[in-house]
């Protein structure tokens, strides 16, 4: 039930390498937020700098206008009034369940029947009502987690804190304790700051995404946002698994050279659009982002091979849309299909119907090389390996 | 899971059944055989009653109380330098790791001597407060000696199982305690302690267990104010020719040791079953913020310093100065005490003895070790779990009792006085340390190592030697080192067993101290532990550098 601010934090590990660059994030009190990012890209490290367990080397961090983190002081963590939730529970195997979820208010110094009963509505809460005296090993996976977090609420924190709190658990559960989250806390309008490596988690969650890449915000903003106007390419790839294509922006559309690809101008967006550069007629290099729903591949018609370029190299199968990637020109594409599923190896006519252009050559290379490597085709692989397994053991 | 081990199906094989008799009989011999006979003669012998004398109470009541009150010195000391070490961010901890752990390395009776050179009646330390105070400090001869010597020598284990179980504890509670609300010292005391309590717990039983039955600390340090101890009175015993039949005596008290430590045994068994079951720890442990680590850091650096380098340090000077007692001066310091204890005959044949003695245990165990752990941890042979714990059994078994048992099977396989009784006594006693050390390293490595070259093509046998023996084979050789190096210094079994006129390393000390040549046993005690530390650093170079 608090604002929270990061003032340009920088957090530098005692090894020089740079966790967080130069934050700046101002969560607005009752806010859900969504910290996503890929492995190392610092999300923990911001979690924890805000929690207290790490400090920063330069910048602010405030909680309600008050610095609790800052180059000169730090407040103690148990002095910040937070909740918590930990990827493994954590629960203390000493204590019983009602003990682990009473323990904030023994610190705080409520006792004996009002703590009982806090304890008990607590667990109401999560769904555990009377189970205050099982020993937290004789809980299931989810119980347990229920149980972390009726203990991260109790004590009303300004902030909860969620360290990939659902990331152990198994997908059907996790489900619904995300749903049993995001209802509990707009019910006590409970600040949150949620940790996780799952996109769609993020999106389904979150009243904003923060999207974080080597220590520096990427782009911050609403689900809708993030999906139809991403920043950068970067994070096109990282919320849409869409392909970076290079090329140009010209008056009637993009071009790509490489790949013998033009698409529409008006079916193109761009985030930094002041409508005057592509609309005076020159034209500019740039990356276009093209998501998988924008790739449209269609069966190649009888013996028409002419505009079938593409080779598909896996093809999995979705409940809304079927995922199939695609080798074109070089470039591994992924797109959708719906009502029919191409074979492995199969000719398929592929057209791009849209993206959203960046301009600039300054989108580095590596993430575009991290793309390149990205596909493992699974299926691909897995069937051109378990033929002549099958043949070998066939034949002793 | 066993039920997929490599010998499920080839249980028939005559070679791998013919290994497993043999070293059941080995076993059977060597550990079981001498046990059994100090049982027997100890409840046979109808001489319990005799035990009831006062002397040998008084001295029950000593081993047991000494046992206890050392017990719980050394584990307070180690959780407090764990806590220290392990839980802070403290300067220069690794090094403080290193040096806190050296007691491990010097045999118990070194240790007494060491701080004999502090605290004896001449003591460097006493000497200096009759200077300044008029009277000693505190004599470190008598019981609370004994105690603190005893704590002193043992901490290092707690410390070991009480870092283990440190680790083991995920960063996660003490950090949930912390977002609770609690301060970091409540959280220690809140969270971390709590668990820590069944590694506390079965560390006091075994450091208990294990000071039982000491016999170089009680001897060197509690003998001279006549505190005894049931190691050094059955010592006595077999020694004096006052009691007739003495060893039957010895035995006697043997039972009674032996059913403390099976007590011991059976409560860490208890309480090693009440431990916490933890999730493995994703992130490492959240160390302590110090306050003021240049205050803390600076007692602990001298505390750690006070309770290990100063004694050795002690002991090196005790070794070159000519007689105790004389002023510490530059002109005073001379090696003649380390080339007289070099040139003097008994000392070559001490060390010649020794040496090869060590030399034949560790070659023995080396071998018999790496076969019972091998055959114990990559088959499925039948009691094989059974072979193990008979193997394992003499880690309990305190010195004295496996003297004694060999003294009293001596006459039935006439070997009476003979440096062979030694040998197997040494063997019984250090088979554990080459099994232990094979066991962990064998055990971590998958069965599918051995499918592998079964698959590839290699007989049962074959993938056996070839693969799990191959494995073993490192840690059977680092496990003998280590044996080489504990006999060579080992005082117990050697008292006991000695003829007469015969020395080992051990006892030559252990003589030269109570017959008042300080000056010798140290330079002795000097030799022997920078030999030992040498050593120790080969094995764990090797043990690293693989």
């Amino acid at each position: 039930m608090s604002s929270v601010r990061f003032d340009a934090v920088d957090v530098v590990f005692e090894d020089g390498h740079r966790a967080l660059d130069a934050v700046i994030l101002h969560i607005a009190d009752g806010e859900i937020i969504a910290l996503v990012g890929p492995s190392g890209s610092g999300k923990t490290t911001l979690l924890r700098s805000l929690a207290g367990f790490t400090a920063p080397s330069r910048g602010r961090i405030s909680i309600d206008e008050q610095v609790v983190s800052s180059s000169e002081h730090s407040t103690a963590v148990e002095h910040r009034g937070l909740g918590m939730v930990f990827q493994q529970h954590a629960l203390w195997p000493h204590m019983k369940v009602g003990e682990n979820i009473g323990y904030p208010l023994r610190l705080a110094g409520i006792r004996g029947g009002d703590r009982r009963r806090r304890v008990e509505e607590a667990l109401e809460m999560v769904g555990l009502a009377g189970m205050a005296g099982r020993r937290p090993d004789q809980l299931s996976g989810g119980q347990r987690q229920r149980v972390a977090l009726a203990r991260a609420i109790i004590h009303e924190p300004r902030v909860l804190l969620l360290d990939e709190a659902l990331s152990a658990l198994d997908e059907p559960l996790r489900a619904s304790l995300r749903a049993q989250l995001q209802s509990m806390s707009r019910r006590l309008g409970l600040t949150v700051l949620h940790v996780t490596h799952d996109r769609s988690e993020a999106l389904a969650v979150a009243d904003r995404i923060v999207v974080l890449d080597q220590g520096r915000i990427q782009q911050i903003g609403c689900p809708d946002e993030l999906m139809e106007r991403p920043a950068t390419g970067f994070v096109a790839q990282f919320l849409q698994d869409a392909a970076l294509l290079h090329g140009e922006l010209r008056a009637e559309g993009f071009r790509c050279a490489e790949m013998k690809l033009q698409v529409p101008r008006e079916s193109i967006s761009q985030p930094q659009d002041d409508g005057s550069a592509a609309d005076s007629g020159g034209s500019r290099a740039g990356v276009l982002a093209v998501a998988p729903h924008h790739v449209i591949l269609s069966p190649a018609e009888g013996d028409d091979a002419q505009g079938a370029e593409a080779e598909v190299v896996s093809s999995l199968y979705g409940r809304h849309a079927h995922d199939v990637e695609v080798s074109w020109a070089g470039r591994r594409l992924r797109g959708e299909t719906v009502g029919w599923r191409p074979a492995p190896g199969e000719r398929v006519r592929a057209e791009v119907n849209g993206g959203v252009f960046f301009s600039g050559g300054d989108l580095d290379e590596q993430t575009q090389g991290d793309h390149d490597q990205a596909p493992e085709d699974p299926q691909g692989d897995g069937e051109s390996v378990q033929v002549p397994l099958g043949h070998t053991g066939g034949s002793q | 899971m066993p039920s997929t081990r490599l010998w499920e199906a080839e249980r028939a094989l005559p070679a791998l059944g013919l290994i497993n008799a043999g070293l059941w009989l080995f076993c059977l011999t060597v550990v079981l055989v001498p046990l059994g006979t100090v049982a027997l003669y100890g409840l046979a012998s109808g001489r319990l009653e005799e035990l009831a004398e006062p002397e040998v109470a008084a001295a029950a009541w000593n081993s047991l109380s000494s046992a206890v009150l050392s017990g719980a010195l050394a584990v307070l000391i180690a959780l407090g330098l764990v806590l220290v070490i392990e839980h802070t961010r403290l300067p220069g901890r690794a090094t403080l790791r290193i040096l806190a752990l050296s007691p491990l390395l010097i045999p118990p009776f070194i240790g007494a001597i060491s701080w004999i050179g502090l605290f004896g009646p001449s003591g460097m330390i006493n000497s200096a407060a009759e200077g300044l105070i008029g009277r000693p400090l505190w004599s470190i001869y008598g019981g609370d000696g004994v105690i603190l010597l005893l704590a002193l020598h043992a901490y290092p284990i707690a410390y070991l199982l009480l870092t283990a179980a440190l680790a083991r504890i995920p960063a996660e509670l003490e950090e949930a305690a912390r977002a609770s609300g609690a301060g970091s010292r409540r959280a220690l005391a809140h969270i971390t302690l709590p668990l820590l309590r069944p590694a506390l717990i079965s560390s006091f039983v075994l450091v208990t267990v294990s000071n039982l039955a000491d016999f170089g600390i009680p001897a060197l340090v509690g003998a001279p104010e006549r505190y005894e101890t049931l190691a050094t009175i059955a010592y006595r015993f077999v020694r004096s020719g006052t009691v007739d039949n003495s060893v039957e005596l010895a035995a006697c008290v043997g039972v009674v040791l032996l059913l403390m430590v099976a007590a011991g045994m059976l409560l860490i068994r208890r309480f090693s079953r009440a431990s916490y079951a933890l999730e493995p720890s994703v992130s490492r442990a959240a160390p302590l913020a110090l306050k003021r680590p240049w205050l803390l850091g600076g007692t602990t650096w001298a505390a750690v310093l006070g309770i290990t380098a100063l004694p050795l340090s002690a002991l090196l000077i005790q070794a070159l100065l000519p007689a105790p007692g004389m002023e510490l001066s530059w002109e005073n310091l001379s090696l003649g005490n380390f080339s007289s204890v070099l040139e003097s005959p008994w000392a070559a044949e001490g060390t010649q003895l020794s040496l090869s003695l060590a030399l034949g245990a560790a070659l023995i165990t080396g071998v018999v070790g790496l076969a019972i752990g091998t055959v114990m941890t990559r088959t499925s042979l039948p009691g094989r779990s059974l072979l193990r714990k008979v193997s394992l059994l003499p880690l309990a078994v305190p010195g004295l009792i496996v003297a004694v048992g060999w003294l009293l099977l001596a006459p039935h396989l006439g070997l009476y006085n003979s440096p062979w009784l030694i040998l197997w006594a040494y063997v019984m006693s250090f088979l554990a340390l080459v099994v232990q050390a094979i066991e962990a390293p064998l055990r971590s490595t998958s069965p599918a190592l051995e499918e592998a070259a079964r698959v590839s093509g290699a007989s049962a046998l074959r993938a056996f030697s070839d693969v799990s023996v191959r494995l073993a084979l490192p840690a059977a050789a680092a496990g003998a080192l280590l044996v080489l190096l504990t006999a060579v210094r080992e005082l117990t079994i050697s008292a006991l067993l000695l003829a007469p006129n015969a020395q080992t390393l051990g006892v030559a000390i252990f003589n030269l101290q109570q017959a008042g040549s300080y000056g010798s046993a140290a330079a002795l005690s000097v030799l022997v532990t920078v030999a030992g530390l040498l050593g120790m650093g080969l094995i764990t170079r090797r043990l690293h550098t693989r």
